[in-house]
């Protein structure tokens, strides 16, 4: 037997060696297929107490703070506590934090957070004590302990972020009409009007949220960048509409040009975007889709239409030719998810956004360029789609690609201190990735315009996941679980009552909030912050609120930390209060 | 005591790395926001890593549900760039929360360049099926020994040119 290595994949370190500690026991069979159990213990939790002290001129404070590294098999991420305090004055602050029972070596580390940003860390390899000196202006701050060697990517908790849009990803050419370039030898004296419809196979989902290869429709391509390319320039440009329709002004007596449809929305007004569908594994190439050539003489063209097959073969039960259709369909879903804001505001500006997508696209994690993305997710600046055939496709499951784009549009618009990784629904997570996970849920629904989230996968794209939104009877309910947040937010946007939910208030209210107070709050972004904004909002509403909170395991909120939060602890741990106040 | 030492090693190692996410995001401070999944994990070790084309390899799976399953099943699937001995499906049965369940698998690859083995597990719980597909990538040296780490790509990519990737529209 040679040597072993081993990768994790999605899981926190601890969980990974947890199992690799207890497959020693397993067997070695040289058999092909092998199975065994390994029972898990039920103690995999740690709980490790400090002391906190806090003091600056005048003032000394100390404060008790457990720390649960949550490793029971829900999810390893845990759900952490944190310190609050307020300054009046700006300070040279010393924060010590002293191991007093539990883990040893605890090895603490310590930030603090301001409106959710890092300002201040302290990670030294002190065996049971850290201490981090800084200064600080007035201002409300938030402690977080840790021990990095519990949870996977904590060195990377925080978020700095400019919240700015970035100037140089904002159109600047405010031409909302065609351009129309004339080039060399492609001119004539005369013109034609020239125009087509451009379309994409669309596949469905079937109820078990497999793709439907049965029921493929053709759909328009909406808002698509149209070319026409003549002697290899490109001679004019628009875009289609909302039906997949385009047309040109173009010179008549011209010959050998081509239609070409770009896997990209650009605009710049009265909406600006830029989103595009590029491939990660060639250097972010763009997709397009470029028709046959063709001749204009001095009359007009109406059915120039270009069509993208699915490349999927009924008699071979797989892919077997060109998938040109899944970048328009992936296309399509980030339509869908911005329709949706533009309706509410309809001259906001959207920072540009390469989603990557490759049919070597696959679940395994590693380097991008070579399609280990691991799985579909956004990472701050792109969006990662998969695409591999018979392990995991999402180009069609578009509450796969809203949920990504929803977080792109957290990250840009309002604030998200989620610390990423990990979830299912049932899970009981930290607030900030509850909040994240959930709201992207939520937004998945409203803006396909279906609360059923389909994720198809597999074989033959044979078997799948999916997540009734609207369902309000989440496993593990409460303030730490992602169910609990969708719901919440669905409800409130929702014009469906049902259980306890008799909101109907569309999204405007949900987008205030997300850019308004959210982004701001003083708190981490959580159920809690975001509730307590929306009654501040929506006082009429704040007894049905209310309802709907409760119904999730959640005492009515009263404050952007969770004060209010008396009983609702996640399973067995005691992790009330959520922030303690100094 | 051959485990032991060679799991030693794999926790050290393990150490080491940190289990660091492997993505590697342009923006440092910001943390990678994933789909969700079923909730079923799995973790992998692969004997071997200086495996050559027409050898054999043994790769264990480590599957950990976070929920009570009414049954747990395992499907493989593979093209012909590797050869699986034995069944291609396995059937757990009930599994509580939290019960790591093992399946070995042995294979003899057939290409070099970089290998996966499509994993699909499929959870039945109160009459609902849920999926989670995962890939276990094998780096299959060539028979002179050199690593090969090329990617066998899909044979229905279309390879870009001046940073576009050209597909035929059909005319309707």
């Amino acid at each position: 037997m040679d040597r072993f290595f081993m990768q994790c994949i999605y899981m926190p370190c601890m969980l990974c060696y947890f199992l690799v500690l207890n497959g020693c026991g397993s067997s070695d069979s040289a058999t092909s297929v092998t199975t065994s159990t390994v029972t898990v213990a039920d103690n995999t939790s740690t709980t490790t107490c400090f002391d906190i002290t806090i003091a600056y001129t005048g003032s000394s404070k100390t404060s008790p703070l457990c720390v649960t590294n949550e490793n029971n098999g829900i999810n390893g991420l845990g759900v952490y506590r944190f310190i609050r305090f307020s300054l009046v004055s700006s300070q040279s602050v010393t924060v010590t934090v002293n191991r007093t029972s539990g883990l040893n070596p605890a090895d603490p580390d310590i930030q603090i957070l301001s409106k959710g940003n890092r300002i201040a860390l302290s990670q030294s390899f002190a065996s049971n004590i850290e201490t981090l000196i800084t200064s600080l202006n007035a201002g409300d701050y938030i402690i977080q302990i840790y021990d990095d060697n519990y949870v996977a990517d904590n060195l990377k908790l925080n978020v700095v972020r400019n919240k700015q849009l970035d100037a140089t990803s904002t159109i600047t050419d405010d031409q909302p009409k065609p351009i129309q370039t004339l080039a060399s030898g492609c001119t004539s004296a005369s013109n034609i009007i020239l125009g087509g419809k451009v379309t994409y196979d669309r596949i469905p989902h079937k109820t078990n949220n497999a793709l439907d290869y049965n029921n493929i429709s053709a759909q328009p391509v909406r808002l698509a960048v149209v070319e026409l390319i003549c002697e290899g320039s490109v001679l004019l440009t628009t875009n289609t509409d909302v039906n997949g329709d385009y047309s040109f002004t173009a010179p008549s007596n011209i010959s050998n040009v081509f239609i070409r449809v770009k896997a990209k929305m650009l605009a710049t007004s009265p909406a600006t975007y830029d989103f595009s569908v590029v491939d990660n594994t060639q250097s972010q190439s763009l997709y397009v889709m470029d028709g046959t050539a063709f001749n204009i003489f001095a009359v007009d063209i109406n059915n120039e239409n270009l069509h993208a097959a699915s490349g999927w073969s009924a008699v071979n039960s797989a892919y077997s030719s060109t998938r040109v259709a899944a970048p328009f369909a992936i296309l399509d879903s980030v339509y869908l998810s911005m329709k949706a804001i533009v309706d509410i505001d309809s001259t906001i500006s959207f920072p540009a956004l390469r989603i990557n997508w490759s049919v070597n696209n696959t679940t395994s994690s590693g380097s991008n360029a070579a399609g280990q993305i691991g799985t579909s997710h956004y990472n701050g600046v792109d969006i990662y789609i998969l695409g591999a055939e018979n392990n995991d496709t999402d180009e069609f499951d578009d509450h796969v690609i809203i949920h990504e784009w929803g977080h792109y549009f957290e990250d840009k618009f309002s604030r998200s201190d989620s610390i990423g990784g990990p979830h299912s629904t049932g899970d009981i997570i930290d607030i900030r990735l509850a909040f994240g996970e959930g709201f992207g849920n939520a937004y998945s629904a409203i803006a396909s315009g279906n609360p059923i989230y389909r994720d198809s996968l597999g074989l033959q794209q044979a078997s799948g996941f999916g997540i009734d939104i609207d369902n309000n009877n989440c496993l593990n309910a409460g303030w730490y679980s992602e169910c609990s947040v969708q719901s919440i937010i669905y409800d409130i946007f929702d014009s469906s009552d049902d259980g306890s939910d008799s909101l109907s208030l569309g999204l405007l209210p949900i987008y205030n909030i997300l850019t308004g107070n959210h982004k701001n709050t003083e708190s981490l972004t959580s159920i809690f912050s975001f509730i307590k904004y929306l009654k501040d909002a929506e006082s009429a509403n704040s007894s049905v609120i209310d309802a709907l909170i409760s119904a999730q395991n959640i005492d009515v909120i009263t404050d952007i930390y969770g004060d209010s939060e008396l009983t609702n602890n996640p399973g067995t741990l005691d992790q009330l209060p959520i922030f303690t106040s100094m | 005591m051959l485990y032991e030492n060679i799991f030693t090693r794999i926790f050290i190692f393990s150490l080491l790395l940190g289990c660091v996410n492997v993505h590697a995001s342009p923006d440092m401070n910001y943390h990678i926001q994933y789909k969700p999944h079923a909730p079923i994990d799995m973790t992998f070790e692969i004997e071997n890593e200086n495996i050559e084309i027409n050898q054999s390899i043994k790769i264990k799976l480590i599957f950990k549900n976070r929920i009570d399953v009414d049954d747990l099943i395992i499907n493989l699937q593979t093209n012909s760039d590797l050869q699986l001995l034995g069944d291609k499906q396995q059937n757990f049965g009930m599994q509580p929360v939290n019960q790591s369940n093992i399946m070995n698998i042995n294979a003899i690859i057939k290409k070099q360049g970089i290998v996966y083995i499509n994993v699909l597990v499929t959870m039945l719980n109160d009459n609902q099926q849920q999926s989670r597909s995962f890939a276990v990538p094998v780096n299959v040296k060539s028979t002179d020994g050199l690593q090969a780490t090329n990617l066998n790509r899909n044979i229905n990519e279309i390879k870009a040119i001046n940073g576009i990737i050209s597909m035929p529209a059909i005319k309707r």
